[in-house]
This record gives structure tokens, sequence and C-alpha cells, in this order.
């Protein structure tokens, strides 16, 4: 990739390009009012994508091969389409237009087929977009690697509104950008900015502003290098808290006890869990065990 | 970006692996049980066929092959490990309830072309969209009614355009709207439900006549008597589910007006019926009556009734080859053939009697328990896999239990297995038909779960009084 979405966020604004891509397997009406109220701070552009997820139709086509004939299935498939189509565009998209068309805010809308990481995938890598505005469908089978795998930000809106913004750093993150995103929102939003240091005890290591993570360190290393963090935000007039444990349960603690409308995540590297055995999709299950809005700043 | 993509790309778990070692898992099933010791009581054949049914049972979960292929795997791998001779396990596949399926797969075939079975569909939702509570009910009502003459699934494929187009005719928001999750979700259980009720609805109730034909001494179940010992499940049933889809989802939705307009519409581009229509009705009347009349032994039988009906179709000039081509899924042919095989060689072997009988040592022979054991079994057992190789499974091993405890006769066994076999409720993988409503996106896999779970636990209980007093307190089976 030859672009860099995040050069010189201080001076420019913070989304000028954003992508809402909405499932049909789950559909998050509150996605289209924060994307809309972004778009009216930022004077962005918002394209919509209706994605009609090809594992469903894979999966009833493998599951019905025995009992359906080909014509028949082909014939279900197209109907399962052409519903899709009619659902996104007199439900999703109708009350979207209707939305955006009162704040004067231009909505461009696609209707793409395949698997909903994969298509996202290829619409950032064929058109430029700084944000993604998307909701997280629990009980459903969409594989949202996306949000481990693109290194553009990721906004997942849960729908829900309290008075306080959390950005979390960490050893864990190069935590550049992470307290721009937090002062620039917590102005746009007028919701007080709240910042931890999580001290990641399970993966003992330091990663640099280049992303590059540093060999084992000891506890007392890890406290030394979160102070010096906390240390240098104070200069900036910001507040930051420290906290050792585990990442992902540090996050939720303080989420409990705060109650944020969003909480602003880094590059986080996280690799190793309990017993240093490997880890992923870190991102992923917070998403997946935390009601609120995150934002992933990939 | 290419970077990424190529990350991407390399965590993707490559399908032929997978399908490879669940294949070699399958097969390892049965290399291990060729070098075991062969248990008292059970012949070397028997021993075989357990692991030509376990190599079965894996690769229908797995789908490490297509569900039909796995069917022919089956009748190749008999005569291969010496279990069965190539000529038994072809007289096996070659009985009348092949042919009954083939005609009645034809018969279908002719009703989707003209689209009656939408038109039937339609007229039936006019009188039941006044209120919202009762047009799902109707939608219910009306799969649980097309299932008695047309294969389930076939009903779920007709349904999903019926259905979405009515929520969004009323612009019912997908996965928020619990009307949106009662009323596809009607339609995923419906068309289960209503398939036990005759032969024609599932594959597995033809397949179970057939594994009790087969019995020493056979027992034969008349389309009518098929009839006679379901139908009290689907009507029962059914109205129970729909209440506990109304508890679990309470509808928010007061308003069927767009729903009516809706309807109205679509049962007006259905134009009259035409001559071919009149034809296809009239012939599928007749085949109707003559199997809930004429198909017991001394008659013609089913699958005579069936191709005379098929037959019949060609001669009108209603249907043609072509149309067959189209609609009739030999896939479920093969799938139906390797699943009678399977227990045709499970009984033959004397594997399906040892297994029951290791069970009765280890569970007893409490009656109440085994009913109770193979209603949850089946049940649990069909969720994982396609319900007719379920059934095959599961047939051969509830016919044995049959002969250890008392109180329990081997008809009574195999509708015990053979209609709980039916109730996939819980998975979206569990049956295609749960598969096309999930595709809607108006319900999530929980709510399928959630809702699924309840229904099964009330089926199970339903079922078991059933058995105990109408199939065995009044018709004593």
């Amino acid at each position: 990739m030859t672009r860099k979405p995040f050069d010189d966020y201080e001076n420019k604004p913070l989304f000028r390009s954003i992508l809402v891509p909405i499932s049909s397997e789950f559909y998050p009406p509150a996605v289209f009012q924060i994307s809309a109220f972004l778009a009216k701070a930022f004077h962005s552009t918002v394209t919509s994508i209706y994605i009609t997820e090809k594992r469903i139709l894979d999966d009833f086509d493998r599951l019905s091969d025995a009992h359906l004939s080909f014509y028949e299935r082909e014939e279900a498939q197209h109907n399962i389409r052409s519903k899709h189509l009619a659902q996104a565009e007199q439900i999703v998209f109708r009350d979207a237009k209707g939305f955006f068309k009162k704040r004067e805010i231009p909505l461009q809308t696609k209707y793409l087929e395949g698997e909903f990481s994969e298509v996202i995938k290829n619409e950032i890598e064929t058109n430029h977009y700084d944000l993604i505005i998307m909701g997280y469908g629990r009980a459903c089978l969409i594989d949202y690697r996306l949000i481990d795998e693109i290194s553009l930000p990721i906004w997942i809106e849960s729908g829900a509104d309290t008075d306080t913004l959390l950005a979390v750093c960490s050893n864990l993150a190069p935590n550049q950008k992470i307290q721009i995103f937090g002062q620039q929102l917590s102005e746009l939003f007028e919701k007080k900015l709240h910042m931890i240091y999580v001290v990641d005890l399970e993966d003992p290591v330091i990663v640099d502003s280049t992303g590059k993570r540093s060999g084992k360190k000891t506890k007392e290393e890890l406290i030394q290098k979160g102070q010096e963090f906390i240390d240098l935000m104070r200069q900036k007039g910001i507040q930051v808290n420290l906290v050792t444990g585990v990442f992902q349960k540090e996050v939720q603690k303080a989420a409990r006890k705060i109650n944020p409308r969003l909480i602003l995540i880094g590059r986080e590297q996280k690799q190793k869990g309990r017993l240093g055995l490997p880890i992923k999709n870190v991102k992923k299950r917070l998403a997946e065990y935390c009601d609120y809005s995150f934002l992933f700043i990939n | 970006m290419s970077k990424l993509k190529n990350k991407a790309v390399q965590k993707k778990k490559p399908m032929w692996l997978r399908k490879l070692l669940h294949s070699l898992f399958a097969f390892s099933i049965i290399i291990v049980l060729y070098f075991l010791p062969t248990p008292e009581g059970l012949s070397r054949s028997g021993q075989i066929m357990i692991g030509i049914m376990f190599m079965g049972a894996i690769l229908w979960i797995t789908e490490a092959i297509p569900l039909a292929a796995t069917g022919l795997l089956i009748i190749v791998m008999q005569p291969i490990m010496g279990t069965m001779q190539a000529q038994d396990v072809f007289a096996s596949f070659g009985n009348q309830a092949i042919f009954f399926l083939i005609g009645a797969f034809i018969i279908a075939g002719a009703i989707e072309k003209y689209g009656l079975h939408r038109r039937i569909a339609l007229r039936l939702l006019t009188y039941f969209a006044k209120k919202p509570k009762m047009l799902s009910f109707g939608i219910m009502t009306s799969c649980v009614f097309l299932t008695f003459i047309i294969p389930e699934h076939g009903v779920a494929v007709l349904f999903l355009p019926i259905v979405t187009s009515i929520l969004i005719a009323m612009k019912v928001t997908p996965r928020k709207s619990n009307f949106g999750k009662v009323t596809m979700l009607s339609v995923a259980y419906g068309c289960s439900i209503g398939s036990l009720g005759t032969l024609v609805g599932g594959a597995r109730n033809p397949l179970t006549v057939t594994i009790l034909s087969n019995m020493n001494p056979p027992i034969t179940v008349s389309f009518f008597e098929w009839m006679v010992y379901a139908m009290p499940v689907v009507f029962l049933t059914f109205p129970v589910v729909w209440m506990i889809l109304q508890f679990s989802f309470p509808i928010e939705i007061k308003d069927t007006e767009k729903a009516k307009e809706e309807i109205r519409y679509q049962v007006n581009t259905e134009g009259k019926l035409g001559r071919s229509e009149w034809i296809v009705i009239a012939i599928v009347t007749i085949t109707v009556l003559l199997w809930v009349f004429f198909s017991s032994s001394q008659y013609f039988g089913l699958a005579i009734v069936a191709l005379l009906g098929s037959v019949l179709l060609f001669f009108s000039g209603a249907i043609t080859w072509k149309d067959i081509e189209k609609r009739v899924p030999w896939g479920i042919i093969l799938l139906y053939g390797g699943a009678i095989t399977l227990g045709f060689g499970l009984q033959k072997t004397g594997a399906g009697a040892w297994i029951a009988h290791s069970i009765s040592n280890v569970a007893g022979d409490h009656m109440y328990l085994v009913i109770i054991g193979l209603i949850v079994l089946s049940i649990l057992l069909t969720a994982f896999m396609s319900n007719v190789a379920a059934v095959s499974i599961l047939l051969p091993i509830g016919l044995g239990v049959a002969t250890q405890v008392p109180g329990i006769s081997s008809l009574l066994a195999a509708m015990l297995i053979a209609l709980s076999g039916g109730l996939a409720f819980m998975l979206v993988i569990s049956t295609p038909g749960n598969a096309i409503m999930y595709s809607s996106g108006y319900f999530s896999t929980r709510d399928l779960l959630r809702a699924g779970f309840f229904s099964n636990i009330i089926c199970i209980i339903m079922i078991f009084l059933i058995a105990v007093f109408y199939w065995k307190g009044v018709l004593g089976l």
C-alpha cells in the first residue's frame, strides 16, 4: 500500500472519506447516524456498501445439494439475491438516504457480493477511504477478520451514548495517534476524555514508534516506559492513568467504570496470552465481549 | 495493501486440506476397527459395518464430499470390505420406496412448474393477514399443509421470497424486528414439522417405511397408516411451537395493512388458472387419493401410484422431461440409496442389534427412558447432519433396541426415530430449510438456537406423550 492514511493528522480533518459496509446478515441502523454526524463535522464523503454474504449462499448450496436440483438451487439463490437487493434499496438505503438528505450530505451506495472482510479489503484497495464505520453482529456467521488485518481506522458503533470517551494506550502499541484522535473526538462530541495506559503483563514487550516489538521486558521496565509516556502526556496537559494486568481485561474494567461513549484503541500488537501461548483477534474479542462503541486506530 | 491481502489469504484454512483431513479421519475409523479384535457377540462383518457407519456419519457431518457421494461410498465400501455381497447391496437399493421418491419428486416438480404451491400459499395467507400474530400463524400453517404434498425444502424455497416481500412491504427491519424473526422462523419450523405428516414431506419417511418392510417378518406401513401415526404429532406440535415463537419474540407490529396489500398484489399477479394447471391439480388430487386409500400392499403400493401419477402428467403434456431434469434432485436418490444400504447392512450383519444390546446393558431397559433416549438422540444427531443420514444410522440401532427392551415394538422405535429426526430446529446447518430462511437476515444464529432449543424440548415432551398415550395406548404399537 503506497498511501499513508495517518499522515499529518494534526493539521487535517480526521476523516475525509468514510466507508459504511452493511452485511446482509446484520444491519445496525446506528452506523448511519454516527457516519452522518462525522461526515457533517469533517465534511467527509460517505459511501455505503450493502454486502450480500456469499457464505450464506454457499452454505445454502452445500446443505441443499442433495435435496434440491441444481436448477432449484440456482432459482433459490437468485431469489435470495434479489430480495437482498430489495431489502437494501427499500429498507437500508431508503432510511439512510432520507437521513443524509436532511443533513445535506451526499451518500453514495453500492451493492456487492462476497465475504464481508474480503469485500471491504477489495473496496479500500481500489478506493480511498480513511475510516470504516460498521456494527458488530454477535450471533452471525460474519468473519470480522478485517478488524485485525487492515491498516485503516475502524469504528464499531454500538449505538449507546454517554458523557465520556476512553482512550487506551499500552506497551503493545506505538501510542502516537491515540491522543490526537482522542482529543479531537472529545472536542467534537463535547465529552470528557479519559486515558489509560495498560501495562500488559501477558505479552511483556515494548512496541516502538515504528511498530517494532522489543524483546521480553521485566515488569519494572514496562512500568517505567509507561510512566515516561504518562509524563510526556502530562506535559501536553493530558491526564493518563496507569494500570497493570491483561490488556483486554483492563480495558473492560476501565470501560465498566467509566461507561464511555467510545473506546479508542491504537495499533496494539498483542501476540501472547496466558502461559505465553500465541493469541489472535484481540480486538475482535474486545468488540465481541464489550457492549461499547470502539474506534480501532489500526 | 498487497502485503495485507497476502496475509489475509494465508490466514484462510485451505478447504481441500480440511476436506482431506476429514476424509482421512473417516477412513481411519474403518482401518482401526478392521484391525481391532472383535468383541464378544459381534460378528467380524458387523464390526466392519460399524466402521462403515462411523465413516458415513463423519463424512455426512463434515461434508468432506457431497452427501450423495457419501451415499455412493457406503454402497461401494460394503462389498469391498466384505461385509455384504454386491448383489445384496444393490438389491437393497432397488426397492419400491426409491421409485416412490422419484414419482413424488416428479409430481412435486409439476406443482412447482405451474406455481400451484405459490397460489395455495398466497390464497391461505389472504385468510390470515388480518393481524400480525395471525399472519405468522397463517405462514406456519401454510408451510405445514404444503409439506404434506411437496418436500419440505421446496416449500422453504417457495416461502422465502413471499415472506421477504411481505416484510419489505411492511418496512420491517432485519434482525431488529421480532415480527421478522417470528415469520421467518415460522417458515423454517413449519416446513420441518409439516414434513413429518406424510411420506412425501421428507425422504426419511419412506426410508423408515422401507427399512421396516425389509425386516423379518416385514412390517408394512401404508401412506394412510403413516398419516394416522404422524398427523397427531404435526397438529399438536406446530401450534405449540408457534406459541413458543410468540413468547420468545413478542411481536411489536400492530398493523398488517401493507402485508395485505402485498399479498393481494401477489395474488393478482398470479392470474387465472389455465388448462395445464387444472390438469396438474386433477392428477395430483387423484394421486393423493390413491396414496391415501389404495397404497397399502393389497392394492397397488406407494411407488406404483406415484409413478402412475407421473406418467399421467407426461401423457397430459403438462410436463416434459426437461422439467424433470430441472426439478428432480437426483442427489437425494443416491443419498437415500446409501442410507438404505447402510441400514440394511447394519441389520443383516447384526451390528445394529449388537450396538442396541451394548446400549441397553449400560442404560438399562426401562421403557420410558428408552423412548426419551431415542427421541433425544435423534434430535441431537439431526442437528448436525442430514436428517435422512441421521435416521439411517439410528434406525437399525433403534430396531435392535426394540428387540431388547420389553414394551417397545419395532414400529414404535421406528416412528420415534423418524419423526424426531425431522425436528432440526437449533442450527443453521441442521437442515436446508433453516439455512435458506437464515439467508434472509431477519434472525440471528442465537435467535434460532434459543427458539429451537425450547421448541425441541417441548417436542421431546410431546412426542413422548404421544408415543405413550396414543401410539402405545390407543394404537397398540
